[in-house]
């Protein structure tokens, strides 16, 4: 055994002696009541009632913040219950369509595609909105 | 029952002899065997409690019942302190599992005291040595639990690595490795504690 763990010994032995010194005897450990008849001698019994009062008044209080906190999240909290299939109606109607309706006559779906920027996907739609338009043209035209 | 072995712990001074055939031991035997261990016992379940007296010597007396009712037994298998030891260990850990339940029930527990404080009760203990003690105590609590009980059961007890694993029922190696790591901690401990030493 090298020095340092000999000088580690000696202080638990040192700590030995003194709760051996402190150390209630074998026969009164022996006789002794065990915790749950200790718990309920009548010695202490108004103390330990105080103290399970205050102890149930704490759960108490402590039950109520947490829910009255989580109510009041659920309330304050809005969710945004549109569905994507919703939003995406909303950004056609809001962006492309309302102009594609209006148009009455080809020069018009003509001028649209003067602002817009994909040419080739614009050409694909514009033609198919020429024909649909020129289907929809009155007979004396 | 004749008693020509010694156990393990002579070491300790305690020199109590350990039955051949454990299993027809009786209660007379073992409440001697109880009496001269008791003093080890002591120190062995106020750390199992972590320095609370009171809760120390309920535990104590459980495991005497246990012992002395026959509820635990005794098989010889390993020395009798290592068994006792291993006993009061798992007694005390259903003394806390029983607090926690009946804390959660709002029952009524035992008295609390504050964990065993020693400078100045004795007139013969020197002011240093008290403080010593007294560091070492505050250093173990600080310890992680394993680390804490192997280097108890091993400096305090003067247990080997081996029975140390034993009581705590964990493998030798893991035994070494919170014995290792906890001399180390230990160290660092005391020194911050007092940086003077």
């Amino acid at each position: 055994m090298n020095a340092p763990e000999e000088d580690l010994r000696q202080q638990f032995r040192a700590l030995r002696a003194d709760d051996a010194r402190r150390a209630p005897s074998f026969e009164s450990t022996l006789a002794r009541n065990s915790a749950s008849s200790s718990v309920s001698s009548p010695s202490h019994s108004t103390v330990r009632a105080r103290r399970d009062q205050r102890s149930r008044l704490l759960w108490q209080l402590g039950l109520g913040t947490a829910v009255a906190a989580i109510t009041l999240v659920a309330t304050q909290y809005r969710p945004d219950l549109s569905t994507s299939q919703q939003r995406q109606q909303q950004q056609l109607a809001s962006h492309d369509l309302p102009a594609v309706q209006t148009w009455t006559t080809p020069s018009d779906a003509l001028l649209a595609d003067a602002s817009t920027s994909d040419p080739l996907e614009t050409s694909a739609h514009l033609i198919g909105e020429i024909d649909r338009l020129l289907n929809r043209t009155p007979r004396h035209l | 029952v004749s008693y020509n072995t010694a156990l393990p712990d002579d070491r300790s001074g305690t020199n109590q002899p350990v039955p051949e055939n454990a299993d027809n031991l009786p209660a007379s035997d073992l409440r001697r065997l109880l009496a001269e261990l008791h003093p080890e016992c002591w120190g062995w379940t106020l750390r199992c409690c972590r320095g609370h007296t009171h809760t120390a010597e309920d535990v104590l007396h459980m495991s005497y019942q246990k012992i002395l009712s026959g509820r635990a037994h005794f098989s010889g298998r390993s020395s009798f302190k290592t068994w006792l030891f291993g006993v009061i260990r798992l007694t005390a850990l259903d003394q806390r599992r029983w607090s926690v339940r009946r804390w959660l029930r709002f029952l009524p527990l035992p008295d609390d005291e504050p964990a065993l404080a020693t400078t100045g009760d004795f007139p013969g203990e020197s002011f240093f040595q008290a403080e010593q003690n007294q560091a070492l105590r505050d250093a173990l609590a600080r310890l992680a639990s394993r680390q804490a009980e192997v280097l108890h059961l091993v400096f305090y007890h003067d247990l080997t690595l081996d029975e140390a694993a034993s009581v705590m029922r964990v493998s030798p190696g893991t035994a070494r490795t919170h014995y290792e790591r906890g001399k180390a901690s230990l160290r660092s401990l005391l020194v911050s504690q007092n940086p003077v030493q």
